[in-house]
């Protein structure tokens, strides 16, 4: 402590241990968020097959869904932004889960509360609704609303849709191949 | 600096910082806002580092008493030769 470079560098250095805990701290202090407060989820349900057809031998679907969901509660000062998917889940007998992310978006938390209140109608999928092989026709497809959680400071996380109502999230594909001219 | 001085820097800063960051937590806490919390921590250092980087006449209050220089070697033995 006795020259003026040491001195700066023990008070940067503290500095910035100090901004470590603090940001533990934050990380810590909401550990159980999502267990208090979740999304609303008010719709995802499909809104028009557009076709199902094979393509270069395996069966690919488009189509698009409405969406009501509002992500508001997931926000907490540790969130960065929210990774939110539309999850795509149905079982063939050759692959008995079947997982497939047919839409995404990115809300930050700087973003407006409107903006985190996703709704759409008729939205187009991002990403097709592709099997690993031909058996997509005729099965019961569910959607499934699921959200990554990117911290500031912390451990990414992930949440999902609960209580699901398959009513609304879950619609049968057509057993033969089409399309909506 | 004299050594007093470096104790009152190094517990200057310590205490600053922790305060306005903890102060800047619990007021980042209560309005939801981590950038808060950043601003405050960000005013601590700034303040740490301008009081207790460069050396202020505060610092300097206590001297360290040195003993009284040695004669020179050289001096004493002509002296001593002179004696004889």
């Amino acid at each position: 402590m006795h020259t003026v470079w040491v001195r700066l560098n023990a008070v940067v250095f503290f500095g910035l241990t100090v901004l470590l805990g603090l940001s533990c701290l934050a990380g810590f202090s909401k550990i159980m968020h999502s267990q208090m407060h979740q999304p609303i989820i008010e719709t995802l349900e499909l809104q028009t097959l557009r076709s199902i057809k094979s393509h270069g031998g395996v069966d690919r679907a488009l189509l698009s869904f409405n969406i009501d969901a509002d992500m508001n509660p997931a926000f907490h000062w540790n969130v960065k932004q929210l990774f939110v998917y539309v999850v795509a889940s149905y079982t063939t007998p050759s692959k008995e889960i079947n997982n497939v992310v047919i839409w995404d978006t990115i809300i930050e938390n700087i973003d407006s509360t409107k903006k985190k209140h996703i709704q759409q109608t008729n939205v187009f999928v991002k990403y097709a609704l592709v099997d690993q092989g031909n058996e997509l026709r005729g099965k019961d497809v569910t959607l499934k609303l699921m959200w990554d959680h990117m911290p500031i400071t912390g451990f990414v996380y992930m949440d999902e849709q609960k209580n699901l109502d398959p009513s609304m999230s879950t619609f049968t594909l057509p057993s033969e191949y089409s399309s909506l001219k | 600096m004299d050594y007093e001085g470096q104790r009152l820097s190094e517990l200057l800063f310590y205490w600053i910082t922790i305060i306005l960051g903890g102060v800047g937590w619990v007021i980042g806490y209560f309005r939801q806002e981590f950038f808060i919390v950043f601003k405050f921590w960000l005013v601590g250092v700034v303040i740490s580092a301008v009081l207790c980087v460069p050396d202020w006449p505060m610092y300097n209050k206590h001297p360290i008493k040195w003993l009284d220089s040695v004669p020179d070697r050289k001096s004493v033995s002509s002296s001593g030769k002179k004696k004889n």
